[in-house]
C-alpha cells in the first residue's frame, strides 16, 4: 500500500493507461470481432486513469479529466469509426489509450524532457489515428502531419538543448535563474520549446498538418486528436509563460493575433462544415494563445476556454461520427439523414462555438476578452473582439437546415458520445462560475 | 407577488417551447401560454402594486468585473414587456392561421423560434446590468437569424439571415467591448454614467459610442440598415414582430435605458441626433421606391426607427420610448394586414401584381388605412401624438439650428407619400388578374383587432392625464408634455396627408423594377467581396503540397526566433501588468 500511495497522481493515471493498452493489444485477435467488449475496456481504462488524479493538485486534475472526457468521447465512437479494415479497431482503442498518455504526460511533466517525451506519443498516435481513417486523403493528411510534426519535435529537442546548455537543467524555466551570459541561448531555447509545444494548438505559422489531419480523419478520431491535443498544449504553454513571461508573452500575443485574423477570413470562404471547424479551430486557438499572453488572469481564462472549447468539439465530432471521412457541405446537411439527437448535438456544438449565451462558448470568449482587455488594452481586444463574433457568420449557416431535419436515424454510430460531450456542454452552460475557479486553481491563482 | 413574477418573466416561455417541441396538441396552441403570461404579469404589475424588484446573484461570471446575474424589474420594463406581450399575443394567434398550411413539424420549428424570441426579448428586457442584457441580445439576433431563414429551400432566405448576423456582429462587437471594459462595481444599466464607470480611457466618448453602435445595428440605423430589407425573406407575421415591432426597437430601448450616459457625451448625443435624421429622411426615399410591399415597410420602419434614434439624440427619450410604443401597434398592423393581403395572393407581395383589392378583402383595407394614418400622424391617431414630442423636441434642441427639425419635418412628408403609394397600389387601382384569392381565416382578421384599438387609441395614454409618463416615472426622463391639438401637429399632420394625397394622384405604375431577394450593392457588397477576395487568396496557401508548408513551418519558426531575440534585446516584454483596464 504504501509503495501505491507513493506514485505520483499523474504517473496512476499513466500507468493505469498503459496497462489498458497491453490488456487490449494482447487481447487484439478476441476483441476485433466484439467491439462493444473492446469500447467497455477502453472506457474502463480511461475512468480508472481519472481516479489517481483526483489525488493531484487542481493542474492535474483539470489536465487528466480533459484528456480523459477526450478519450472517452473518441473511446464510445470506436466501434462505429470509419477505418480501413474493421480488423484495426482494437489498435485504435490502443492508440486512443496511448495518446492520451502523450496528453497527460505532456500536460503534467516535472521537466521538460518528459513533457517532450509525452508530446511526441501524442502525436505519433495522432498520426496513426488519422491515417487509419477509410480512403486515401486521410493516409495523405497523416504523411503531412507527421512531417510537420517532427519539424516543430526537431525544433523542440533543439530548444531543449539550448536550454541544458543555459541552465544545466531540464527543469520548467523560471525567471531570474539564468546566467546573464547565457540569456540569449535560453531565450532561443525556451522559444523553440514553446513553439514546438504550439504545433499541437495549430496556430500560425505551425497549422498546416492539424489542419488536413482535423479535416480528413474518421470524424470520432479526428475530434480525439484536436480536444487531447489542444487541453495538453494550453496547459504546457501556460506553465512555460508562467516561468518564461519575457520571451513567451509578447510572442504567444503575436501569434494569437495573427492566428484570429488567418484563422477567421480563412473560415468565413468555407462551404463545407469539417473544413470550415477546421480553419475555425486556428482562429480559436489564436484566441487561447492571446489569452497565454495575458499574465495569470489570461493563463486561467485559456485553460478556461480550452475545457469549454474541447468539449465542444468533441461534441461537434461525435455528432458527425459514423458517416464517413468525406466532407459535409453546408447545403447537403439535410441530405445527411442524420438522426434528431445528432442534429440537435450538432447545434448545440455549432450554438457554443459561435458564442451564443447561454452555451459556454459564449462564457469562454468573455473570459478571453476580459483578460486580454486588462492586460493589453483596445486594439488586442479588439481584433480578438471581431474574430469572436465573425464567428456566427460561419458557425450558423448550416443550422436553418440542421433544425429542420425530422428524418429517422439512419447512421450506426452510436449516441452516448453525442450525449456524453452533449451533456458537458450543458452543464458547464449552466455553471460556468464553477470551472471557472477550477481554471483559476489549476493555474495556482 | 405580482412584482416578483414580472423578474420571472423571461422563462416564461419556456413550457410553451417544451409543449411545444415535445409535440403535445396543436402544433403552436401550447406556445401560446408565454407570451399571454408576460402580457398579463406585465399589465398587472402596471395597474397594480408597481413595486420595482431587483434580483441580483454574485458570483455568476467571475471572471468579468460586474459578473452578476442581475434583473430589474421597473416600470420601464414592465412597459416594454406589456408591449411586446401584447403585439407577440396578437401575432402568435395570427400564425396559427398565417402559417396553417406548413407541415405540423415546420410549424412547431416556427413557434419554438418563436419562443426562443419572446424568451430572449424578456431577458434584454429586464437586464438589470449589461451582462444580462447580452445573453437576451444574442438570443433575439439568434432568433431573428433563424427566423429569417426559415423557409431554408427556398433561394436566398440563407444569405438573408446571414446578412442579419453580420449586422448583428457588428452590434454585438461594440457591447462586448463595453461589457470588458466597464470598470468592477459598475456594470448596472442605470448607473454607468457615474464617475467611477466612466474612469476608463475615452471615458464616456467611448462607453457611449460603443451602445450607439450597439443600438445602431440593432435598429438599423445609418450604414447598418442594410439588413433589414432582406429581413422580409421570413414569413410576414415575423417581420411583423421582430423586423418591425419589437426587435429592432431594443436599439432605442438600450438607449433609452442608458440615456444619462449619452447626457454626459454631448458630441455622440449630437451624432446620434444627426444619424437618425439622416435615416429617417433616408428610409423615407427608399420606400418610396420600393417595387416589394413588405420592403416598402421595412424601409417605413427604418425610417421610424430613424425618429426614435433623433430623440435620443435631442434628450428626449421619453418621445423616443412613446413613439417605439405606438409604432409597434401601427407597423405591427400595417404588416399583418400586409400579411392578410400576400396570403390573399398566394404569397405575391409585388406591387405590380397586387391591386384593387379594397372590396375583396374589406378588413385589411380598415386595418391597413388605420395603421397608415396612425404612420402619418394625423392629429388624434397615437402616431400623432407621439411623433408631435419628437418634433417639438426636434424643435426646442435641435442640432445644427433648425436643420434637424426641418430634416424630420419634411420627412413627415414623406412618409405620407410612401405609405400612401404602397395603400393605393395594393387595395386601389384595377386587379391585375382575376386568379381567385384566398379568403382570410377569421383567427387572422380579429387579431387584427387589438393592433388596430392600439394604433387608434395608444396616444391617449399621455393626453391629457400623462398616464404613461406618471407609470414611468423616474425610469425614463421626460420634460416634454403632451399638447393636443397643436400647431405644430396639426402642421405635420397636414404635411402628412399632402404626400398621401400626392400618392393617390401619381401613376402608381411607376415602381422601381423589383429587387432581388438580397441586396448587394454599397458598402456592405465592397466588404463582402473584399472578405471574399481575402479568405481565397488566403485559403489558396492550403494547397496540400507538403514541401511548402514545410518551407512555411521553418521560415515561421526562424522569423518568430528572430522576433523574440530582438524583443529580448530591446528589453520589449509583454505589456504587463501595466494595466490600462482600471481594476481594483
Amino acid at each position: 500500500m504504501n509503495v501505491l500511495a507513493s506514485i505520483p497522481p499523474p504517473l496512476g493515471s499513466v500507468l493505469i493507461l498503459v496497462l489498458g493498452t497491453l490488456v487490449i493489444l494482447l487481447l487484439t485477435g478476441r476483441l476485433s470481432n466484439s467491439p462493444t467488449i473492446l469500447a467497455t475496456i477502453g472506457v474502463l481504462s480511461l475512468l480508472g486513469a481519472a481516479l489517481p488524479a483526483m489525488g493531484g493538485d487542481a493542474l492535474t486534475r483539470v489536465s487528466v479529466l480533459g484528456v480523459v472526457a477526450a478519450g472517452l468521447v473518441g473511446m464510445l465512437l470506436v466501434p462505429s469509426a470509419e477505418l480501413h479494415n474493421s480488423t484495426q479497431r482494437p489498435e485504435v482503442a490502443a492508440l486512443i489509450l496511448l495518446g492520451s498518455t502523450g496528453a497527460i504526460v505532456l500536460a503534467t511533466a516535472g521537466e521538460l524532457l518528459s513533457a517532450a517525451l509525452g508530446l511526441e506519443t501524442l502525436s505519433l498516435s495522432a498520426a496513426v489515428l488519422v491515417a487509419l481513417g477509410r480512403g486515401a486523403r486521410p493516409l495523405e493528411a497523416a504523411f503531412r502531419y507527421f512531417v510537420l510534426a517532427a519539424i516543430s519535435f526537431a525544433a523542440l529537442v533543439y530548444g531543449l538543448g539550448l536550454l541544458l546548455l543555459a541552465t544545466g537543467s531540464f527543469a520548467w524555466p523560471r525567471p531570474g535563474v539564468v546566467d546573464p551570459t547565457y540569456s540569449y541561448i535560453w531565450t532561443i531555447g525556451v522559444l523553440l520549446i514553446g513553439l514546438g509545444f504550439a504545433y499541437k494548438l495549430a496556430v500560425f505559422p505551425l497549422l498546416w498538418g492539424p489542419l488536413d489531419a482535423y479535416t480528413a480523419g474518421a470524424p470520432g478520431l479526428a475530434g480525439f486528436v484536436m480536444a487531447a491535443s489542444k487541453i495538453a498544449a494550453v496547459v504546457a504553454l501556460a506553465r512555460l509563460a508562467a516561468g518564461a513571461a519575457v520571451p513567451m508573452a509578447p510572442i504567444l500575443i503575436g501569434i494569437g493575433l495573427v492566428s484570429i485574423i488567418w484563422g477567421t477570413f480563412g473560415a468565413l470562404a468555407q462551404r463545407e462544415v469539417r473544413r470550415m471547424l477546421a480553419y475555425s479551430t486556428v482562429a480559436n486557438a489564436g484566441l487561447m494563445a492571446l489569452a497565454l499572453g495575458c499574465g495569470p488572469e489570461g493563463r486561467a481564462a485559456a485553460i478556461f476556454f480550452v475545457v469549454i472549447y474541447v468539449l465542444t468539439i468533441l461534441l461537434a465530432f461525435a455528432a458527425m461520427a459514423g458517416r464517413g471521412t468525406g466532407p459535409l457541405p453546408f447545403g447537403e446537411v439535410r441530405g445527411e439523414g442524420l438522426s434528431a439527437t445528432r442534429a440537435l448535438g450538432l447545434t448545440l456544438a455549432l450554438l457554443s462555438l459561435a458564442g451564443i449565451p447561454p452555451t459556454p462558448g459564449f462564457w469562454a470568449k468573455l473570459a478571453i476578452l476580459d483578460a486580454s482587455w486588462s492586460a493589453l488594452g483596445f486594439w488586442p481586444t479588439l481584433v480578438a473582439v471581431i474574430g469572436g463574433v465573425a464567428g456566427v457568420l460561419y458557425y450558423l449557416r448550416p443550422l436553418p437546415d440542421l433544425l429542420a431535419l425530422t428524418r429517422a436515424h439512419v447512421s450506426s454510430a452510436p449516441a452516448p458520445a453525442v450525449w456524453f460531450a452533449g451533456a458537458a456542454v450543458v452543464v458547464l452552460g449552466l455553471a460556468p462560475g464553477f470551472a471557472y475557479a477550477v481554471a483559476r486553481l489549476a493555474i495556482g491563482g | 407577488m405580482v412584482s416578483a413574477l414580472l423578474s420571472w418573466a423571461w422563462l416564461f416561455t419556456l413550457p410553451g417551447l417544451l409543449l411545444t417541441g415535445l409535440g403535445v396538441g396543436r402544433p403552436g396552441a401550447a406556445s401560446l401560454i408565454g407570451p399571454v403570461m408576460i402580457a398579463v404579469v406585465a399589465v398587472a404589475w402596471l395597474v397594480g402594486p408597481r413595486a420595482p424588484v431587483e434580483v441580483v446573484r454574485a458570483g455568476w461570471l467571475p471572471f468579468l468585473p460586474d459578473g452578476s446575474f442581475h434583473l430589474r424589474a421597473d416600470a420601464l420594463a414592465a412597459v416594454m414587456l406589456a408591449v411586446v406581450g401584447i403585439v407577440s399575443t396578437c401575432i402568435y394567434v395570427y400564425s396559427l392561421a398565417y402559417m396553417a398550411e406548413e407541415t405540423p413539424a415546420s410549424r412547431r420549428r416556427y413557434f419554438m423560434f418563436l419562443d426562443v424570441f419572446v424568451g430572449s426579448m424578456a431577458i434584454l428586457v429586464l437586464a438589470g446590468n449589461l451582462a444580462v442584457l447580452l445573453v437576451g441580445w444574442s438570443g433575439v439576433g439568434l432568433a431573428s437569424f433563424l427566423l429569417i431563414s426559415f423557409w431554408h429551400d427556398r433561394p436566398g432566405t440563407l444569405a438573408a439571415g446571414v446578412q442579419a448576423l453580420a449586422a448583428n456582429a457588428v452590434g454585438d462587437a461594440a457591447l462586448l467591448l463595453a461589457l470588458v471594459l466597464v470598470p468592477a462595481n459598475c456594470g448596472d444599466l442605470l448607473t454607468l454614467q457615474t464617475p467611477g464607470c466612466l474612469a476608463l480611457p475615452g471615458g464616456a466618448t467611448l462607453l457611449a459610442s460603443l451602445l450607439l453602435i450597439g443600438a445602431m445595428a440593432k435598429s438599423a440605423q445609418g450604414p447598418l440598415y442594410f439588413w433589414i430589407p432582406s429581413a422580409m425573406a421570413g414569413p410576414t407575421p415575423v417581420s411583423a414582430l421582430i423586423h418591425a415591432a419589437t426587435m429592432v426597437a431594443a436599439g432605442v430601448y438600450l438607449l433609452v435605458r442608458t440615456n444619462a450616459v449619452m447626457a454626459t457625451a454631448p458630441r455622440v448625443a449630437a451624432a446620434t441626433a444627426i444619424i437618425g435624421v439622416l435615416t429617417a429622411v433616408g428610409g423615407g426615399l427608399a420606400s418610396t421606391r420600393q417595387a416589394n410591399l413588405k420592403r416598402g415597410l421595412a424601409y417605413s420602419t427604418v425610417s421610424q426607427l430613424g425618429y426614435m434614434f433623433a430623440a435620443v439624440g435631442f434628450g428626449a427619450p421619453f418621445a423616443a420610448l412613446f413613439h417605439l410604443i405606438t409604432h409597434a401597434a401601427f407597423k405591427a398592423l400595417l404588416f399583418l394586414s400586409a400579411g392578410v393581403v400576400i396570403h390573399a395572393r398566394h404569397g405575391r407581395e409585388d406591387l405590380a401584381s397586387l391591386g384593387g383589392l379594397r372590396r375583396v378583402l374589406p378588413g385589411a383595407y380598415a386595418a391597413f388605412l388605420i395603421g397608415a394614418l396612425a404612420l402619418i400622424g394625423v392629429p388624434g391617431l397615437s402616431g400623432g401624438f407621439s411623433k408631435d414630442l419628437i418634433l417639438e423636441a426636434a424643435e426646442e434642441r435641435g442640432v445644427f439650428g433648425p436643420l434637424a427639425f426641418f430634416g424630420l419635418f419634411a420627412g413627415v412628408f414623406l412618409t405620407g407619400w410612401y405609405i400612401g403609394r404602397l395603400f393605393f397600389s395594393v387595395f386601389h387601382g384595377p386587379r391585375p388578374d382575376s386568379e381567385p384569392i384566398h379568403a382570410p381565416s377569421p383567427l387572422m382578421q380579429w387579431s387584427l383587432v387589438p393592433l388596430a384599438a392600439g394604433a387608434l387609441l395608444l396616444g391617449y395614454l399621455e393626453w391629457p392625464r400623462g398616464i404613461l409618463s406618471g407609470v414611468l416615472g423616474d425610469t425614463v426622463a421626460h420634460a416634454e408634455v403632451v399638447h393636443f391639438p397643436s400647431l405644430l401637429g396639426f402642421f405635420a399632420g397636414a404635411l402628412g396627408m399632402a404626400g398621401f394625397a400626392i400618392a393617390f394622384r401619381r401613376d402608381r405604375a411607376a415602381v422601381a423594377q423589383p429587387a432581388a431577394a438580397v441586396e448587394e450593392g454599397g458598402w456592405v457588397g465592397a466588404v463582402a467581396s473584399l472578405t471574399t477576395g481575402v479568405s481565397a487568396r488566403l485559403i489558396s496557401a492550403h494547397s496540400g503540397r507538403l514541401g511548402r508548408y514545410a518551407l512555411v513551418s521553418v521560415l515561421g519558426i526562424a522569423l518568430i526566433l528572430l522576433l523574440g531575440l530582438l524583443s529580448s534585446l530591446f528589453g520589449i516584454s509583454a505589456p504587463l501588468p501595466a494595466s490600462p483596464g482600471v481594476r481594483s
